[in-house]
């Protein structure tokens, strides 16, 4: 069965297409909330809340487009509400363990540079990229997920690049993303 | 080695982190905890009785007329309350803004917390927008910004009229303070996109004198043969023409209870 017909059944009050759509994204939103937060408890907490309100508001849900960006668009909204609670807007956690995530990268050394790149990044370049990236939207899929013009989508993916190249720079004398990806 | 170097470093970032079992079982306890009850639907679809001769009424010329001194009062009220405020405002095209972005203009984000419906949004901020001259219009969504503690900001509201949508941009601020009533707020300064729908297009800006020594910029809006009026006050963005003249009234009264 497809997405459309999850989302169809469950604005007719028909609990297991809900319950589908959950299954099929949650593992996606958790670790979203995580990337935005660092916070495991927290981000289990604020992918509730977006189901919650996503299964309250599911008839606004268009079935004839995917559901990831609307969902997402109401997980980011929340995460950044929780971030600006905390009073940061911007949190560097500590690396995750190695060992738990072993999955045989050839260069696990670019990851970890790469990664604390982005999080030097402002939040909403590094929205945009998580985006682009580890949901693989098209523009117009970040443009509905972070509410804002597809030409707004591009120029912010356009000065994310530019940033993270930046970050890179100093360690990246030959790090290859400064000179073949990001431009 | 490339665009997949930022795909491994997210993926490596978020971990192997999977959400519980017991999530979906909390879902569907708190969605039906706050799933509206039918007794709340009654009393919903009576309320809508009320606004709707509210709203007739609100179409006579004299009730308009009577609106405008509100708005007036409202303004005056505001003033007063906030005397001494240097509020300045600063006001670009949404086209406008990647070249300004470009010369280096810093904008206000939009941070948006989007709300499951109308009556959370009450519930939060306390007032409820109307469109007078549009009694079929729907308020699809309600975007009220979070900026910490019990301050909320209404950013925009969403409505749906003959199958179009209109986004209308708000710039309210709120406080509740500690006798749990709503404290009206200025903005010391506002950077913001004046937020359009896709079919309303600016069509110029005047100045334009509200009373004696009191001016407002007015951006004008041409949409089909309608003409629709944002005002700029004092770092206060107002609608005071067109659809959305009784969403005023309601920040008027909010301002003033």
């Amino acid at each position: 069965m497809d997405e459309a017909t999850w989302i169809r059944r469950a604005q007719a009050g028909d609990k297991a297409g809900f319950a589908a759509l959950f299954e099929q994204h949650r593992t996606r939103a958790i670790r979203t909330a995580y990337l935005m937060t660092q916070d495991r408890h927290l981000a289990e907490d604020l992918t509730q809340e977006a189901f919650v309100r996503a299964y309250l508001a599911i008839r606004k849900c268009d079935p004839a487009r995917p559901f990831a960006p609307w969902l997402m668009r109401i997980l980011i909204n929340l995460c950044r509400t929780a971030m600006q609670r905390r009073g940061r807007q911007m949190v560097v956690a500590a690396l995750p363990d190695e060992g738990a995530s072993d999955r045989g990268y050839a260069d696990a050394e670019d990851r970890v540079q790469v990664w604390g790149a982005l999080q030097r990044l402002e939040p909403v370049h590094r929205e945009v990229l998580m985006l682009r990236y580890y949901h693989d939207f098209a523009d117009a899929e970040i443009a509905e997920a972070l509410d804002i013009p597809v030409g707004t989508v591009k120029s912010r993916l356009f000065h994310a690049r530019r940033h993270l190249e930046r970050h890179l720079a100093p360690e990246a004398g030959a790090h290859p993303l400064s000179k073949e990806v990001l431009s | 080695m490339n665009e997949q170097q930022i795909k491994d470093a997210f993926t490596y970032g978020a971990g192997e982190i999977t959400a519980s079992d017991e999530l979906w079982a909390r879902i569907e306890r708190e969605a039906a905890a706050r799933r509206p009850a039918p007794w709340r639907k009654v009393w919903l679809a009576a309320a809508g009785l009320v606004l709707a001769l509210c709203l007739s009424l609100a179409a006579s010329p004299a009730v308009r007329a009577a609106a405008g001194t509100l708005v007036h009062l409202f303004t005056t009220v505001w003033q007063g309350q906030v005397g001494g405020t240097d509020a300045s405002v600063r006001w670009a095209d949404v086209n406008q803004r990647e070249a300004l972005e470009a010369s280096g203009m810093q904008f206000f984000e939009y941070q948006e917390t989007l709300v499951a419906s109308p009556e959370e949004a009450k519930a939060r901020v306390g007032f409820r927008p109307v469109l007078a001259d549009h009694p079929e219009a729907s308020l699809e969504a309600l975007f009220v910004q979070s900026i910490g503690g019990d301050m909320f900001r209404v950013a925009g509201a969403r409505y749906r009229i003959g199958g179009k949508l209109f986004h209308v941009g708000t710039s309210a601020m709120y406080a509740r303070l500690q006798d749990g009533t709503l404290r009206f707020l200025p903005f010391t300064t506002l950077e913001t996109t004046f937020v359009i729908g896709p079919d309303r297009a600016p069509t110029g800006t005047r100045t334009v004198e509200l009373a004696s020594g009191v001016e407002a910029m007015c951006i004008d809006f041409k949409q089909g043969a309608d003409t629709w009026c944002g005002w700029l006050y004092e770092g206060l963005q107002v609608h005071v023409t067109g659809p959305d003249a009784a969403l005023v009234v309601e920040l008027a009264r909010s301002a003033v209870r």
